[in-house]
């Protein structure tokens, strides 16, 4: 078994909302970053993932597993970080981490106490009285402190301070590093999976728009800038996010190692300049699709 | 699922403490105080308290439960649906049990006359089992279309049992002539032990759907 999680031809359908199609597979030791607008299925998504909710037709198997006929065994090895946490509001930060070790096997209760520590979360403070960005550090030390293999967190970074954001995505950065782990996070901040993704899948409007090892992607993916009749409008038409400015035009190519060479004496000219692209400009080329 | 029933118990343990504690001797004390204290009277008023303690404190664990978006945290730890519903329905079994099992053996301690307390052990038992069902009832509604719809019906139906004796009484005695002695012999004339076995049957066939229902709902 190759990969840690296999999604195959999901399928949920809302009243004004069908997630279709979603295949995906997530090798072992590597970080996903699920990537889509708002509403596009990313939460869904990995709401099925967890079972906590049912799609029409589709499945997923995690560790290899029938994921729904283990899912007791499935979340003792799956650390979960939801868009929006929920604890017992009247419980305190102590009182959640004894409830919760109860239900783990691998429960490590130092390795809960020291997160604890590092994130500087009250132990006596009840949960509703913490902040956003607490509680989605509470949520990560829960996440962690019972040694799981897969990480999945919905948009953890939403909300939270660049200071945290920063430790967060560290601490998400080296988790593979442990050996046959891996990631699964989902953002709009495409700034966050570039930092540490090994894999992206752009989620538009409920189906997977393109998916692909991020390196492999962004080497790929170029931004071209060309003066009027540099470019032959064979090539030129091929180019998407398409813009004419006063110092030219220009596109994004989706084949950048195709078009290297025909473009070579262009760039040598200075005629045409090729930029790198980041995973915000593939997002909007592909919600605008242009 | 021992752990769950642990967590899930407190406000069952305060409804029975506020039931065997506090109503017994309260609503009862000149009753206690009589030449035989079990009086009809006193048989027919502990069955709405017994919904009073059951579906009370499933409806303000439900409402707990809601507020703190209890499902939706536990949903992300390593518990089946069928853990968190079996605890539950187990919880409500044991608290029926409890309930009935007290006044059972307070009627034989208090009541001289062996014809008094059988029957009104009988009468007890049938409303646990009455309770039973409507309680499962409550947590399928509750499962499929959420506390905020449920709760509104569960508080009526409350009312209902706990002031229908006062209507029932005036419209049986005064109009069809029946005595509430009448009432409580047809009832426990019924053989209760099928009864009982049937709607326990029932109340793990409603655990079941119980079970598929949350099982079903969105997170």
């Amino acid at each position: 078994m190759n990969h840690i999680v296999e999604i195959d031809n999901l399928r949920k359908v809302y009243k004004g909302f069908t997630l279709d199609n979603i295949s995906l597979n997530i090798p072992k030791d590597s970080i996903l970053g699920l990537i889509g607008p708002n509403g596009a299925g990313k939460t869904t998504t990995i709401k099925i993932l967890m079972d906590m909710i049912q799609p029409q037709s589709g499945s997923v198997r995690i560790f290899g597993m029938d994921h729904r006929k283990n899912i007791k065994h499935v979340r003792n090895r799956v650390g979960y970080v939801g868009e929006e946490q929920h604890f017992y509001g009247d419980k305190t930060v102590a009182w959640t981490g004894k409830f919760v070790s109860e239900f783990f096997d691998n429960w490590d209760t130092n390795m809960f106490q020291k997160l604890l520590t590092d994130f500087t979360i009250s132990r006596t403070k009840k949960t509703k009285e913490l902040s956003k960005g607490t509680k989605v550090k509470l949520s990560l030390a829960i996440a962690l402190s019972h040694n799981p293999e897969l990480m999945i967190l919905d948009e953890p970074t939403a909300g939270l301070d660049p200071v945290i954001r920063r430790e967060v995505l560290e601490l998400l950065r080296t988790f593979p590093e442990d050996g046959n782990k891996s990631v699964i996070i989902s953002s709009h901040i495409t700034d966050d999976i570039t930092r540490i993704a090994d894999y992206v899948a752009f989620l538009i409007e409920g189906k997977i728009a393109l998916s692909e090892p991020k390196d492999e992607l962004l080497s790929k993916w170029k931004r071209i800038h060309y003066k009027d009749g540099a470019l032959e409008d064979r090539i030129s038409n091929t180019l998407t996010s398409q813009k004419t400015h006063m110092f030219g035009n220009s596109g994004i190519t989706m084949d950048y190692p195709a078009l290297k060479e025909v473009i070579a004496e262009g760039v040598a000219r200075e005629e045409i300049k090729v930029e790198n692209v980041d995973l915000d400009d593939v997002l909007i080329a592909l919600v605008k699709g242009e | 699922m021992i752990y769950l029933m642990k967590k899930f118990s407190f406000i069952f343990i305060l409804y029975l403490l506020l039931a065997v504690g506090l109503v017994f001797p309260l609503f009862n004390y000149d009753r206690l105080t009589g030449p035989d204290p079990l009086t009809l009277n006193f048989v027919f008023t502990l069955a709405p308290y017994l919904f009073f303690v059951v579906l009370g404190a499933v409806y303000i664990h439900e409402q707990l439960e809601q507020k703190s978006n209890g499902y939706a945290f536990l949903r992300t730890l390593p518990v089946k649906a069928s853990d968190i519903v079996v605890a539950k329905f187990l919880l409500v079994l044991l608290s029926v049990l409890i309930y009935i099992g007290f006044y059972c053996v307070a009627f034989a301690k208090i009541s001289t006359n062996p014809s008094y307390w059988k029957p009104s052990c009988s009468f007890l038992i049938i409303n646990g089992n009455i309770c039973l069902i409507l309680t499962a009832l409550l947590y399928v509604g509750i499962f499929r279309y959420g506390y905020n719809k449920v709760g509104k019906f569960v508080v009526l139906l409350w009312l209902f049992i706990v002031l229908s004796p006062i209507p029932i009484n005036i419209f049986l005695l005064k109009r069809l002539g029946i005595s509430r002695r009448e009432i409580i012999e047809r009832v426990v004339s019924l053989n209760w032990v099928i009864v009982t076995l049937v709607c326990v049957a029932l109340y793990l066939l409603l655990m079941r759907v119980a079970i598929k229902t949350l099982e079903e709902a969105k997170a």
